[in-house]
């Protein structure tokens, strides 16, 4: 079964190249969201949900100015899916790989973070005891 | 193998309940704990997939309301700004805290001597000291010795490294001449006990998979277990019982299978969190008890603290990393915690230092308060923030109030139907007037250290994490539910051993608190039942 008409799948794919466009940067339009959907998946469910009401009450999307018109009328809508479409865009493997935040997940691997220089205590260390017996 | 009589019933097997479990397990008493979840497993912990963000709104979402999982029940906070947070498996609440471990202060223990508010505790920081060393130690604490703020601790392992935004942000308060200490952890940065040291993973309060974040189904439990404790999971109890003459035998449970059990005790205690104790003892009603069990005082349930939290964003210029490593474990301040009148508030507050969070809570955040656009600009725009943001998390001692409460819902059950809890919680004039202090001061730091611009509000809706006071501790059985060694004054043998006997509710994440209550209450039941 498909999750998505014909019509719903044309206005998702405009709506979420405006959100999200690929414009001179190395990071993907928002519509690759649309892919590997999963309906046994919360977060997928979720989105799918908010896609189909905004597509239900959205009657025209060409372009930014349609789209502005709609948010401004069913701003609720509009910010849930918004919501749910940036989950899924920023736990995208090729969104997280071009964003240099790494495409796998951070165990085993783990993250490298400097000591921080401890001597900045100094100042801390002088105080008089600061608590109340 | 299956305790068919034992002397004790701990009910919750989280920070509280484990380390009781463990402190008992060293006397000859046969001990079983029921616990409405199960054990975690590491393998499935988000950071070990790609998409670990993600799985915060769903599974291993803060609210019980949110995640739905067979282990939660249902609890309504509609009518409170402040959302309740908890996790419920072997673990308790650890599997997602921070790991952000100080200890209450001195001070916490006497409000009402220093300011003439509340209710001294029964006991002083003196009393459970030697209870917090040994926590630390069961645990696994990191920090550094020598904070002004506190007396002195020792024994902590090397504190977590602070970076490059620590360091920006030192050099911010020491500007100003101000406190500030790396964080006190419930993380271990050297190898410890069959567990594995941070590696800086980043998402702690979504479960540790490499075992470094001290939670009690890896610090305690294991050993507890091995000593003869009785752990059974996927058990919820509905009601402790008494007999026909109001004497406690035991606690009727739904087992895994949903099939209703009975299970008799001589003495039960109670480990369920500021909310889920007075719901259990509010569910727990006989012919002596028609109000529930143990209130006779009509206290259970009431003085719930929340700790309201503020909480400041900066933004920096510079690339800091900031969303690499423990998010809650980098630094606190602690230059405003104890009562100064000439602020307008009585008590204070702790500044906790919070690392950037990941891309997807930074642009959902940033979208919504339209610091990042969605369009042409929208990557440029996250560039700008992610990894170059800081927060600052107030947490302002709350004090009790009886009017904000823990009762129980007529409609919403769990799925044993069991009733729920309904909150009842307002803020008090002098929490507001410490936010807007903290805030302001937050903000001051911020400017300090270089952030070109701070976002600021509060109190933040879903941080309801520190659930204390439903179960008052004291002397006197009018105005408190359990002794100065957490017996209840109407049940002998019935104990409360977690922060829902808080008196006050201090300025910090209570969990060593809470835990070293639970070992000294531990230490006098054996003391009391003279078991070795």
């Amino acid at each position: 079964m498909e999750i998505f008409n014909t019509k719903e799948i044309e206005k998702l794919d405009i709506i979420l190249k405006l959100i999200i466009p690929n414009i001179n940067t190395n990071m993907p339009d928002a519509n690759l969201i649309l892919n590997n959907l999963d309906i046994n998946n919360k977060i997928d469910l979720k989105f799918i949900e908010n896609s189909k009401a905004v597509c239900f009450k959205i009657e025209k999307i060409e372009n930014q100015e349609d789209l502005d018109i709609f948010k401004k009328r069913n701003f609720r809508d509009f910010s849930n899916f918004v919501n749910s479409s940036l989950i899924l865009y920023y736990s995208h493997k090729e969104v997280l790989k071009n964003l240099n935040v790494g495409s796998i997940p951070p165990f085993p691997e783990g993250n490298y973070v400097k000591e921080g220089d401890i001597y900045l205590l100094e100042q801390v260390f002088l105080k008089e005891k600061m608590y109340k017996d | 193998m299956k305790i068919e009589n034992p002397d004790v019933l701990i009910i919750g097997a989280g920070a509280a309940g484990a380390a009781a479990a463990w402190s008992l397990s060293q006397t000859k008493l046969k001990i079983v704990c029921l616990e409405q979840g199960g054990f975690m497993n590491p393998d499935e912990y988000p950071s070990t997939k790609v998409g670990w963000e993600a799985m915060k709104y769903d599974k291993f979402n803060v609210s019980p309301n949110v995640r739905n999982l067979k282990s939660d029940y249902p609890i309504n906070d509609l009518e409170s700004p402040i959302a309740i947070a908890n996790f419920n498996a072997v673990g308790g609440s650890t599997i997602l805290y921070s790991g952000h471990f100080p200890r209450f202060h001195p001070s916490d223990f006497k409000v009402k001597e220093l300011d003439g508010v509340a209710d001294n505790w029964p006991m002083n920081y003196y009393d459970l000291e030697p209870f917090f060393n040994l926590n630390d130690k069961m645990m696994g604490v990191s920090g550094l010795s020598g904070d002004p703020a506190y007396p002195n601790i020792d024994g902590m392992f090397p504190p977590i490294p602070f970076g490059e935004m620590g360091e920006v942000m030192a050099k911010g308060f020491n500007k100003l001449g101000w406190h500030w200490w790396p964080s006190y952890s419930a993380i271990i940065t050297r190898e410890y006990m069959h567990r594995g040291k941070c590696i800086n993973l980043g998402p702690c309060n979504m479960g540790c998979p490499q075992g470094a974040k001290s939670t009690t189904d890896i610090t305690y439990w294991p050993i507890a277990k091995r000593n003869g404790v009785e752990l059974r999971t996927n058990c919820r109890v509905r009601e402790i019982t008494v007999d026909i003459n109001g004497k406690l035998i035991g606690a009727i449970y739904f087992d895994e299978n949903g099939k209703e059990c009975f299970q008799s005790a001589k003495i039960v205690l109670v480990a369920c969190n500021g909310v889920g104790t007075p719901r259990l003892l509010l569910n727990s009603k006989s012919k002596f008890f028609p109000d529930g069990l143990s209130n006779r005082s009509g206290l259970v349930g009431k003085n719930l603290m929340l700790h309201p939290l503020g909480y400041v964003e900066g933004l920096f210029e510079q690339e800091l990393n900031s969303n690499l490593g423990p998010h809650g474990c980098l630094m606190q301040s602690q230059e405003f915690y104890e009562t100064d009148k000439s602020r307008g508030f009585v008590r204070g507050y702790t500044m906790q230092l919070l690392r950037g969070p990941g891309p997807i809570e930074t642009a959902i955040s940033a979208v919504s308060r339209r610091d990042i656009p969605l369009g042409l600009n929208h990557h440029d725009a996250l560039q700008k923030t992610l990894g170059k943001n800081i927060g600052i998390g107030i947490i302002v001692e709350d004090l009790p109030e009886e009017h904000n409460t823990v009762t129980l819902d007529p409609t919403i059950t769990d799925s044993n139907g069991i009733p729920s809890p309904k909150i009842n919680y307002i803020l008090s004039e002098n929490s507001k007037k410490m936010l807007a202090h903290g805030i302001e001061k937050s903000k001051e730091v911020m400017i300090e250290a270089g952030a070109y611009k701070t976002i600021s509000f509060g109190p933040v809706r879903n941080t309801g994490w520190h659930l204390m006071g439903t179960t008052k501790m004291g002397i006197d059985s009018n105005t408190s539910v359990v002794n100065q060694y957490g017996e209840s004054h109407d049940v002998k043998g019935l104990y409360i051993i977690d922060s829902s006997v808080f008196v006050t509710s201090g300025g910090v994440n209570p969990a060593s608190t809470l835990q070293a209550v639970a070992l000294y209450i531990c230490d006098k039941i054996k003391n009391n039942y003279k078991v070795e």
